[in-house]
């Protein structure tokens, strides 16, 4: 995943030098396709299509990415234009409505886990950028789609049909009256292009979005995406404009929080790439954003640390606290002894993981530790679950105890957990 | 006697850090002016214990926590703590001094000066007493790493892929000490 990334951003870079230089020299007709494609890349990034449409280690946009429901595990496909395998032999207006209406090849009724009910609203123009980019920037790669294990009554794709009917707005974007064009913009891209409301709104019975409760939170997999409301308690309000550019820039932002599993992968493959106006557009309209409370009574990243466990701790040959110890020897050489943190670690106190009102984050990211591209520089921390070195492994007890240990000292201590926690946990992570 | 020459060790110790550290660890004491002792000049508890330390060590804002303990390891090491305590303490306030720095060229008496270093060296290293009863209290908060903690990370400790960078000037040169490369 990593190398993609690196190598498509390092693509991205280039090509917007070469293409720029090259533009000019082309005939007037040409240097329109290629400013078109060129403006289809920046919507393809924005819109993640990457991410979910490439395979752990496989070909750009290939397919083969496992996209775990409650339901089943579901394959995206192969988008390049490959002629047998990937779309190479599709319309435009096939590609337009695969991409907003969840129509397939031959009317085959798409799953929402490819998000066209975010994307119906993309422009005209936007998809006509992002059919040229296709056509033309994207490698064919031939590379047989995977079956996926949907159980019914899911697995009837003409269900969709009613789905659709329930959840899918046809209607493309439109700025609402009185609505300024930053926020006009910063709503296009986080409800549609971006599709945050993916993970970050939770969902009905059906699977739908809740509608109301957009951004409120939601479980992903083995993660929990936040609150991003502006709720004083349970959302953002307390992040600043410059700590939310950081998080979806860098994917760190001092004090609040850090981006690992899902998160890591929008910030590495999408939202690091926007331009400056549309990171500050997206700002701008998550302050606009109903709050939407739920049962907490503080923010997440108000936690500091309760009692400087080190000092109580060290050097005692036989200290009572399990989760001290394994915090002692696998955490703390980063996160410092007091969890304070230091330069890129970040502390564990003020730290949306661990203030949480439940422990997925926290659970997910020691089992399979950060990986994130930002910049110049990867973030990493080393995974403690079944990817990570045998040495470093912790149990399913291990990782309770620790997690305990963290959320009494330095979190939420009202949240503990049990070994059977991080098992299904475990189970979750793995397709 | 043994007691003593391990006293002389951690003195050493303790001096040779004042030499390294360009009189960081106690030259720069006075600076921090810490809370007079004029009117504390009974230590016979942690409170007292700490007040004393701060004195001794110059700084502010040591742990209550760590001041506990150090306070009941070295009471269990040295049956006669409370008295020796009380001997420095009294001897400082008689001394009218206002820093350590002061009582150290005042000329403390020798049983005073080998408590003071008692409990400075437990702070610095971070562990009381000696073999076969030594014990460690705390690790990365001793305070000879806390006194450099600005520049150099704690043995084992990282301080982060991007703090690699090169070797700093040597913040002192001693004359006629060659660099330990
Ligand atoms: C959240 C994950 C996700 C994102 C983001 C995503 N897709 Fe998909 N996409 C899927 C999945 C999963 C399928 C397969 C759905 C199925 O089998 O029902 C799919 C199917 C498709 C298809 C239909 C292919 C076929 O075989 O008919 C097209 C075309 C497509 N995606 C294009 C895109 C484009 C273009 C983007 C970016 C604008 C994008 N996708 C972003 C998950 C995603
Ligand atoms: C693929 C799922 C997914 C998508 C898409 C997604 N997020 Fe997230 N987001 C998460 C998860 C999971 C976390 C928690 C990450 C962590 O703590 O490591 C998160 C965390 C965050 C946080 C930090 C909240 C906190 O309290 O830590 C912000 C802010 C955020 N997302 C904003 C966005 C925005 C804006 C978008 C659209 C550009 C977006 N997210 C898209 C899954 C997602
Ligand atoms: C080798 C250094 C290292 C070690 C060891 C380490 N971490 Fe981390 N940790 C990091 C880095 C780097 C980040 C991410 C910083 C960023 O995203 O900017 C991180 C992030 C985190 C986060 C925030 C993630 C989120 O989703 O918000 C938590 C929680 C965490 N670590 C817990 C732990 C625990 C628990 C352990 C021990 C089991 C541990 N870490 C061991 C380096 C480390």
């Amino acid at each position: 995943m990593r190398k993609i990334s690196t190598s498509c951003s390092t693509r991205v870079a280039i090509c917007l030098v070469a293409c720029s230089a090259l533009a000019s020299l082309l005939p007037k007709a040409q240097a329109a396709d290629v400013t078109l494609a060129e403006k289809g890349r920046y919507i393809a990034t924005a819109a993640d299509c990457l991410a979910c449409h490439t395979a752990p280690g496989g070909k750009p946009f290939a397919g083969g990415y496992p996209i775990i429901t409650p339901v089943g595990t579901i394959y995206s496909t192969n988008i390049t234009p490959a002629p047998k395998s990937g779309i190479g032999d599709y319309t435009k207006t096939e590609f337009f409505d695969a991409v907003r209406r969840g129509i397939g090849h031959n009317g085959k009724r798409l799953y929402p886990a490819m998000p066209y009910t975010s994307y119906a609203a993309i422009t005209n123009d936007d998809m006509e950028a992002l059919y040229a980019f296709f056509r033309s920037e994207v490698a064919p790669v031939e590379q047989e789609n995977r079956p996926d294990n949907i159980r019914f009554p899911f697995s009837i794709r003409s269900g969709m049909a009613l789905w659709n009917w329930l959840y899918l707005d046809t209607r493309t974007f439109q700025p609402r009256p009185g609505e300024t064009s930053q926020v006009a913009r910063g709503r296009y891209l986080v409800d549609h292009l971006e599709h945050c409301g993916t993970c970050h709104t939770p969902r009905t019975l059906f699977m739908g979005p809740a509608n109301g409760r957009a951004l409120s939170g939601s479980v992903v997999g083995a993660w929990y995406a936040p609150n991003i409301t502006t709720d004083k308690i349970a959302g953002i309000a307390d992040w600043t404009d410059s700590d939310l550019r950081n998080y979806l820039t860098s994917g760190h932002a001092m004090n609040k929080g850090q981006a690992a599993g899902p998160m890591a992968e929008v910030v590495t493959n999408s939202t690091r790439f926007l331009t400056p106006d549309d990171v500050d557009a997206m700002i701008a309209y998550l302050r606009e954003v109903s709050p939407i409370a739920s049962k907490e009574k503080r923010s997440r990243t108000s936690y500091g640390s309760t009692e400087p466990t080190e000092d109580i701790a060290r050097g005692q040959t036989n200290p009572d606290d399990r989760g001290w110890k394994i915090f002692s020897g696998s955490c703390a050489s980063c996160h410092q002894a007091q969890g304070q943190g230091i330069n890129v670690y970040p502390s564990l106190t003020h730290n949306s993981a661990t203030g949480s009102t439940n422990a997925r984050n926290l659970v997910a990211t020691i089992l399979t530790g950060v990986e994130r591209q930002t910049g110049e520089n990867a973030v990493f921390m080393p995974a403690f679950g079944p990817g990570a070195l045998w040495v470093n492994r912790l149990s399913d007890q291990d990782i309770a105890d620790v997690s305990n240990f963290i959320l009494k000292a330095f979190g939420n201590p009202s949240v503990q957990i049990d070994a059977r926690y991080v098992e299904k946990r475990r189970a979750e992570l793995t397709p | 006697m043994k007691q003593q020459s391990l006293f002389a060790t951690a003195v050493c110790q303790v001096s040779r850090r004042r030499l390294l550290l360009g009189g960081l660890a106690f030259g720069s004491m006075g600076l921090l002016a810490p809370r007079g002792l004029t009117n504390t000049p009974k230590a016979s508890d942690v409170t007292d214990f700490l007040i004393l330390s701060e004195f001794l060590t110059g700084r502010k804002t040591l742990s209550v926590t760590l001041a506990r303990r150090y306070y009941l390891g070295l009471q269990d090491q040295f049956p006669d703590l409370a008295v020796r305590i009380a001997n420095l303490s009294r001897e400082i306030h008689a001394s009218g001094v206002q820093t350590m720095d002061d009582y150290l060229s005042h000329g403390p008496s020798p049983e005073a000066r080998n408590t003071a270093t008692t409990i400075v060296s437990a702070w610095y290293l971070g562990v009381i007493g000696q073999n076969p009863k030594k014990q460690m209290i705390a690790y990365s908060d001793a305070l000879m790493f806390q006194a450099v903690a600005g520049a150099l990370v704690v043995p084992s400790y990282g301080a982060g892929p991007l703090a690699w960078g090169n070797r700093p000037e040597p913040y002192m040169m001693l004359k006629g000490v060659s660099d330990e490369q």
